[in-house]
């Protein structure tokens, strides 16, 4: 992947999922440089912000919100197959699925446990393969330990 | 839906800590505004966007209602309202957007 130039994507972006991570998870699994958002009018929290170009050369749209510590995940709204697109998100960012907290319903998980940038991963490996609950795939509404139980507007 | 709703959409609410005045614009104004998230890329247009559900206790922010229906399709925890939409009102020669809210809890930085 690669940090990409503003003007690389012209199309409006929409979110395709959310997960939860730490800023050290992020800056170590998504290795580029974002962009810091203050703006209290342009952001609900303080956020990073980064457009990124896949190696498929698909565009994704990264916000994650430092006091949420949420990752939303964004595509462009003219992707046909965003199940696809996550499949090649998730084959360069080694982000464990146990973390998604929410994925559209027409862009499935891709299976298996996690994809690319294994290197990046080898300390929580360890961790996560004593914990097998942590390596269950999310269903969408739930999260690992259960059912989200926040209103949805 | 209850009836006791003060509008159709709710509970949002914002985080103000940042710019606390935010607070008495909008208890004022009776609008929120958004503008573009940065310069990411080209294709972003100006939105009002929130934290979905009531304010937490002891957070400084304020808690709405608004008649106008967040973005089809945003994620579950963060609603906006983009430019464009019905009832999403252009503001500052297209720069921002704002919506019509019901302001019903404000916690301010001094209580």
């Amino acid at each position: 992947m690669r940090r990409a130039k503003p003007h690389e994507l012209k199309t409006p972006a929409v979110p395709v999922m959310t997960a939860r991570l730490s800023e050290p998870e992020l800056l170590k699994w998504v290795p580029i440089e974002f962009d810091d958002i203050e703006d209290p009018l342009a952001t609900p929290e303080p956020s990073k912000a980064a457009l990124v170009k896949l190696r498929t050369g698909k565009y994704v749209v990264l916000y994650y919100g430092r006091i949420s510590q949420q990752l939303t995940v964004e595509m462009p709204g003219t992707t046909r197959n965003s199940t696809q697109l996550l499949a090649d998100f998730f084959n360069e960012v080694p982000l464990p699925k146990s973390r998604v907290l929410w994925h559209r319903p027409d862009a499935a998980l891709p299976k298996g446990a996690r994809g690319g940038n294994r290197a990046a991963l080898k300390p929580e490996a360890t961790q996560e393969r004593a914990k097998r609950s942590a390596l269950r795939a999310t269903l969408p509404g739930e999260t690992s330990k259960g059912r989200l139980t926040r209103r949805r507007s | 839906m209850s009836s006791k709703r003060p509008a159709r959409f709710g509970p949002f609410h914002r985080r103000t800590h940042i710019d606390p005045k935010e607070n008495a614009k909008v208890a004022t104004s009776k609008q929120v505004w958004g503008r573009r998230a940065g310069n990411v890329y080209a294709g972003l247009r100006p939105a009002v966007k929130a934290w979905n559900g009531p304010l937490p206790e002891g957070i400084v922010g304020f808690e709405f209602y608004t008649d106008v229906e967040p973005d089809p399709g945003h994620a579950p925890d963060w609603p906006k309202w983009t430019e464009g939409r019905a009832g999403v009102l252009a503001v500052e020669g297209g720069e921002a957007v704002a919506i019509s809210v019901i302001v019903t809890k404000r916690q301010d930085v001094d209580g």
